[in-house]
């Protein structure tokens, strides 16, 4: 209830102020009234920065990398953890932490890209159909049935045959470039957008569906009357207004986004080894449960801990986001 | 609104034929064939199979009678599966798939409506945060993880319950837990930000204007635009869960239409894959529609030109 | 706010009580058995083999899930010994085989039955036969049949070449000599005919660079080989003659393969491709098809019509198609399974379950893991560079690394054909001098750093020294190699492990790439690939020259573009040789020189790694995994389990399992005896 209350004190201070703060500084100030939501941010920036420097930290400091394989062959071999190994090793002796460290840099970039590939695709997709209305909504929703009804699998499978190898496009290049390059890291960033583009057509019907409802209402009808032009009605009108739903259908696509991802690894179309992700790390791990359950827990936790933080953080948003809030 | 249904009815067909079309196209694209395995086949014995195919004429004369055959809604004979016909498949395998995720979206759907409705009514109480916790719980174990940590416990320390395969009403209550889990959580946050949502509109200030009990408010007024999301969520995910988990298929050895799919595409199995497509679009698409017909009835504000 | 903290901590509680449970399962482990282990109820054997089975026709499946099935449905002239996988009596009472090795009789038992009750005689033997190789029904493992004499003609379509009404042999396109005999007919008996293409393009275009062949088509009339024209014959109604185009010692031992599995003639011309169908389908094994739900049971059931019937001693064995192999193990832990299939227990378990020491079953197996090098490709065309990396590999750390295998440097598995390693290893040592190796430094394969480091140098590469052997190649073209592999479990830890070794060892950094399977197959055989790939290879039959075979002929199956005419000429000559000894000589001398070549790394014989309730009997952990199922009973009698298993291949016998074995070795044995009788009294008598 404090929230609400506070939400509310701040409408009525708001009020007199005619420019006022902006949207996004008043739904920022909000966000940190949220502790929840704080909590949220909270571990995500040191998750980001973990995953981002940890890497470079444990070589830095004790030579240990993600992909390293002891020599003795006596040491290969999954060890509890312990001093040295804070989560233990995995069944080939490298160490854990190191793994799910760098596995998190792959799995928050498939989070954050694919998701943001499908939320630009479907978000303006659906708002578009959506508010067009009539022949051209039925056709593009039929389009997104059509695409629907074709396994997603085969889909990647081709688009990763198909442009994998020496086809990558030369901006994916670019991309993993960044990252260091290579074969493997090409495919993965490819397979980022693979993911995306099988994963906006939920977002298509979701938006779509609220714009249909939000369309009739009035201040739809006052924009239109006073000469707002089409473009300027869906995106700065219609689309803030259905943001709760949107920004909450989009933390609900990153975790699905990753565990469609540790699926395909599962399936042998995800990520190329060495490289990991959580959901490749726990996918191997859960088949061990039994004997080195280490394997499991600690990539599971720290995948669980980031989307239970992702998913207060989108909470948060939308309570922060949320423009029916704001006219009280 | 007739009119509506009927157009939708009738244009499923060339969709479904369109899909099909452009699901042969990505299976030409794919690399590998039905039948590579670990040895290299001599050329004599891989043209033998290719005649006995028909892949050795052109594409446009497979590709015409494939979908001549299907028009008369014969997908011929599985390529991996000697004998074996492709409707006979189907219907074998889609009850299979049907059963567990009709009963885990029932189980899905009591827990997350209830939860959802409850926490946002109590919004900020113990309840919401509890059953929201656990929904976010819910979303951040993926069902590979959960379904055999359940079998860990309940086959393998307590030896309850059965570890895998089709049997009895036992076999079934894993797997179904494990699916409905996800969906549960899904629909318990869509609900909750659904009816957050309506409650602040205007409409329901209206209602409470006009003096109506708290509980008509939210049962007559509330509830029905509140579920919009959880509607248009339910359509696809129905339609997936009858078709199967591949991942609950596999980890509880269910002999469903998901596994066999996947096994399908990974076998290049083309009349195989092209026959669940088909059937697999055509539910997908009727599903779709039953949810736009059911905005009409959930939200006044929707109207069908 | 507070109360989510709360929440936390009960997430954290049960995360700790989770791993209390998970804890407590591992050791709970003191007990004797892992997991569920009941006296069994009833006679039925439940058993996971693997995949769902494509097909019940055994001239039709190619996979090992359907294989062991299938033996069991389908009699065969012999059947494997369950321990040695040898060939031992099953349709054919006993054989022989003619001076030149080219002919083999068989002598079939009269009281053979199919599921349906109709007699198996020679002849049905001849139309499987002919079934199984006829264009028509396509089937992938058609080359198995190839050394029976035109069976490869009649497999690809192909005809003889007829000039005035006399059929052109052979050898007549390569030497034309005018005093061979031409035969008017193309039987059995006659000289080996010459057959060409059916398809006029395909043959013109052979013609073309051979002007013999050129001459002898021209103007020819061509008469399409027909099934009639395979080397198989009824002598009579029990007695089988098979004529192989020339001699195969193996080629008994390959019989025992479902491929040539006796099927009932009548009712499959009846049915067409419905005859597998539950309610159609005739065998002739030992059992019969019960009820078959696919993907979820099928039941075989002992059929009362089987010659043998009252030595079969299970009443039934279901069998449960499934993928995931964790599931498999939670189903045996369970108690809901008897037996698994080989490699079910992973390799990283094995120090955990190797102490259930009366369930888990670790023994060499007939396959091998190895690398293919692209050898056509820089970097690796060079032979030099190919060796560096093969000797960059620490075979020991690999070996204790996955358990449950056993280094390998030779293309044969080792532990699994005593007596041609024996031969071998003379070979290898006598060879090896002739080259000038030290014997230190062929020991030295396994794993040899500095060797490896040297040969770098010697193709060309700068190597910078480090401690312990190793070194760092700076200027090898690391992003042209890739590492590629099929997507598995352990596939993938194989190449993790062999793409760090090279990194340490040779400072050089590949890239390693996996496939899904369907992608990675053409992939590999078309040898599209630069740098080496991942095979697996297991044996069709108890003999090296299944292994050796893969880089015979230009269009080999060995995926690495390396061939050698002389390596043919090699294995041709010791398979015409009659003498075991002298034979293996031969082949281990191919072996030597194709390994010199080093166009694979092999890497390791696999091991079995499978387990089986202690009530199971008479299930072996042999060289393929494969189980002749009428040996296998469930023993009720608790003070008759199985103790000890790792010791079951030697220790100890199974005398119910040893005395059916020599019941069925009877007739040949005699047989056998009489012979070797009757040719020292010949003798005597010319003496």
């Amino acid at each position: 209830m404090k929230e609400d209350i506070n939400t509310q004190g701040d409408g009525a201070q708001d009020a007199p102020v005619v420019k006022g703060t902006s949207l996004w500084k008043d739904a920022w100030k909000r966000l940190l009234k949220n502790k929840l939501a704080v909590f949220g941010l909270a571990v995500m920036i040191l998750m980001v920065l973990a995953v981002g420097l940890g890497p470079f930290i444990m070589e830095w400091t004790s030579g240990i990398t993600p992909d390293y394989i002891p020599a003795n062959g006596d040491l290969i071999r999954s060890f509890p953890p312990s001093l040295q190994h804070p989560m233990g090793t995995d069944e080939a002796g490298r160490d854990l932490l190191a793994r799910v460290l760098q596995g998190g840099r792959i799995s928050l970039m498939v989070g954050i890209i694919s998701t943001a590939v499908s939320l630009i695709v479907g978000v303006s997709y659906g708002a578009i159909a959506g508010y067009a209305g009539g022949r051209l909504d039925n056709v593009m929703m039929r389009l997104v049935d059509i695409i629907y009804a074709i396994p997603y699998i085969l889909i990647v499978i081709v688009l990763l045959s198909v442009f994998g190898g020496e086809n990558i496009p030369s901006w994916i290049g670019a991309m993993s470039e960044v990252f260091g390059g290579g074969a493997g890291l090409n495919q993965i960033f490819l397979l980022f957008f693979a993911l995306g583009l099988v994963s906006w057509l939920t977002m298509a019907r979701v938006v779509r569906g609220q714009i249909l409802s939000l369309k009739n209402e009035e201040f739809v009808l006052a924009a239109k009357s006073t000469g707002v032009s089409t473009p300027a009605i869906i995106f700065r009108h219609l689309v803030p207004n259905a943001l709760g739903p949107v920004i909450v259908y989009a933390t609900l696509t990153v975790p699905s986004v990753m565990l469609t991802e540790a699926f395909l690894s599962f399936l042998g179309i995800g990520v190329q080894a060495p490289y990991a992700s959580w959901g490749s790390l726990a996918s191997d791990g859960i088949k061990n449960i039994a004997i080195f359950p280490w394997q499991l827990i600690f990539p599971g936790v720290t995948m669980a801990l980031t989307l239970f933080s992702l998913n207060f953080l989108g909470d948060g948003l939308r309570d922060a986001l949320d423009p029916q809030t704001r006219k009280f | 609104m007739l009119k509506f249904i009927l157009k939708r009815l009738l244009i499923i067909i060339p969709m479904a034929l369109l899909v099909v079309t452009v699901t042969w196209g990505l299976i030409r694209i794919a690399p590998g064939n039905f039948y590579s395995t670990e040895r290299k086949l001599p050329p004599a014995i891989e043209e033998n199979i290719r005649k006995k195919y028909g892949l050795d004429k052109p594409w446009y004369v497979q590709y015409g009678t494939m979908m001549g055959n299907i028009i008369r809604l014969d997908f011929g004979d599985s390529l991996k599966y000697q004998g074996q016909s492709v409707n006979e498949i189907i219907r074998r395998h889609f009850p299979y798939s049907a059963t567990i995720g009709l009963l885990a979206y029932i189980l899905a759907l009591i827990i997350g409506l209830f939860a959802g409705i409850v926490a946002a009514l109590k919004q900020n109480s113990a309840f919401d945060y509890g059953s929201m916790a656990a929904a976010m719980l819910g979303l951040s174990v993926p069902n590979f993880v959960l379904g055999p940590i359940l079998v860990l416990f309940f086959s393998l320390y307590l030896y309850w319950l059965p570890p895998a395969r089709w049997g009895g009403p036992l076999y079934l209550i894993m797997p179904v837990v494990t699916l409905a889990a996800i969906y549960a959580a899904y629909i318990a946050r869509l609900t909750r930000a659904g009816m957050l949502e309506v409650m602040r509109s205007d409409y329901i200030r209206t209602a409470r204007a006009k003096g109506l009990d708290e509980k008509t408010v939210l049962l007559k007024h509330g509830l029905r635009g509140g579920i919009v999301p959880v509607v248009s969520f339910t359509g696809p995910a129905l339609a997936s869960l009858l078709a199967g988990t591949v991942v609950v298929e596999k980890v509880f050895a269910i002999p469903g239409l998901g596994n066999m799919f996947i096994q399908a595409v990974l076998n290049r199995d083309e009349p195989l894959i092209l026959g669940i497509v088909a059937f697999l679009s055509i539910l997908i698409m009727i599903f779709n529609l039953a949810v736009d017909i059911s905005y009409g009835f959930l939200d006044p504000r929707i109207r069908y030109e | 706010m507070t109360r989510y903290i709360t929440g936390g901590r009960r997430a954290g509680l049960a995360l700790i009580l989770l791993s209390l449970i998970i804890s407590g399962c591992s050791t709970q482990a003191s007990t004797k058995y892992w997991g569920k282990v009941t006296e069994p109820n009833d006679n039925v054997l439940r058993y996971i083999t693997g995949s769902e089975p494509e097909s019940l026709d055994p001239q039709f499946v190619t996979g090992q899930p359907e294989a062991r099935i299938l033996i069991g449905l389908y009699t065969r002239l012999v059947e494997f010994e369950p321990k040695t996988m040898a060939p031992i009596p099953e349709m054919a009472t006993n054989w022989e085989q003619s001076e030149d090795g080219t002919v083999y009789t068989f002598y079939l038992r009269k009281n053979g039955k199919f599921s349906n009750g109709d007699p198996i005689k020679a002849q049905d033997f001849v139309w499987s036969f002919q079934r199984a190789l006829s264009p028509e029904l396509a089937s992938r493992y058609g080359f198995l049949g190839y050394d029976i004499k035109y069976a490869e003609a009649y497999n690809s379509g192909q005809a003889f070449v007829k000039k005035g009404g006399k059929f052109l042999r052979a050898d007549d396109a390569d030497a034309a000599s005018d005093d061979q005999a031409q035969p008017t007919n193309c039987g059995i008996n006659e000289p080996i005919c010459l057959t060409v293409s059916s398809d006029e393009e395909t043959r013109n275009k052979a013609a073309a660079d051979d002007e013999k062949l050129k001459a002898a088509i021209e103007g020819a009339e061509f008469v399409p080989v027909k099934p009639e024209n395979i080397g198989v014959e009824a002598a009579d109604d029990y007695t089988l003659k098979i004529t192989l185009k020339q001699s195969a010692p193996y080629f008994v031992g390959l019989l025992t393969h479902q491929f040539f599995s006796a099927l009932h003639r009548a009712s499959i011309e009846k049915w067409g491709k419905d005859w597998i169908k539950p309610e159609h389908i005739v065998t002739s094994g030992p059992f019969k098809l019960g009820e078959w739900k696919p993907y979820d049971e099928m039941t075989i059931v002992r059929d009362p019509n089987y010659w043998d019937a009252a030595n079969v001693h299970l009443d039934g064995i279901k069998f449960y198609p499934m993928d995931e192999q964790t599931t498999m193990m939670n189903l045996y832990k369970a108690g809901r399974v008897d037996a698994l299939y080989n490699h079910t227990v992973p390799a990283a378990w094995n120090e955990f379950i190797r102490q259930f020491k009366d369930e888990y079953l670790l023994q060499p197996e007939m396959s091998i893991e190895y690398y293919t090098f692209s050898v056509k490709k820089p970097p690796v065309d060079k032979v030099e560079v190919r060796r560096a990396f093969a000797l960059a590999v620490d075979r020991e750390a690999l070996e204790k690394y996955r358990k449950t295998v056993k280094r390998l440097v030779n293309f044969t598995p080792e532990g699994i054909f005593p007596e041609y390693e024996k031969v071998r290893k003379r070979v290898f040592s006598e060879l090896i001098k002739k080259e000038g190796i030290s014997q230190e430094e062929w020991n030295d394969r396994m794993f040899d750093p500095k060797h490896a480091c040297e040969l770098m140098e010697k193709a060309g590469y700068t190597a910078k020294k480090q401690d312990g052997g190793k070194c760092t190649v700076t200027d090898f073209p690391a992003d042209k190699m890739t590492l590629t592999y099929n997507t598995s479990e352990s596939n993938k830890q194989v190449a993790e492990f062999v793409q760090a070794q090279w990194k340490q060892n040779l400072g050089i950094e590949v890239q390693i790439k996996n496939m899904e399977w369907k992608t990675f197959l053409p992939y590999r055989s078309s040898i599209e690939y630069t740098g080496a790939a991942r095979a697996g290879w297991v044996g069709d039959f108890v003999d090296p020259f299944t292994f050796l075979s893969q880089f015979y002929t230009a269009q080999n199956d060995s995926s690495t573009g390396w061939w050698d005419r002389k390596y043919d000429e090699m294995l041709d000559s010791a398979n015409k040789t009659a003498d075991p000894t002298k034979r293996f000589e031969l082949l281990a001398e191919a072996e030597f020189m194709m390994l010199q070549d080093q166009p694979v790394i092999p890497l390791a014989t696999s091991g079995t790694s499978w387990m089986k309730k202690p009530y199971v009997k008479g299930m072996y952990p042999n060289p393929g995994t494969m189980h002749p199922w009428k040996f296998v009973y469930i023993e009720q009698d608790r003070s008759k389990w199985d103790k000890a298993v790792d010791g079951i291949m030697t220790d100890y016998t199974d005398p119910r399992v040893e005395s059916q074995i020599k019941a069925l070795m009877k007739t040949q044995v005699d047989f056998e005896a009489a012979k070797a009788k009757q040719t020292d009294e010949k003798e005597d008598k010319t003496d």
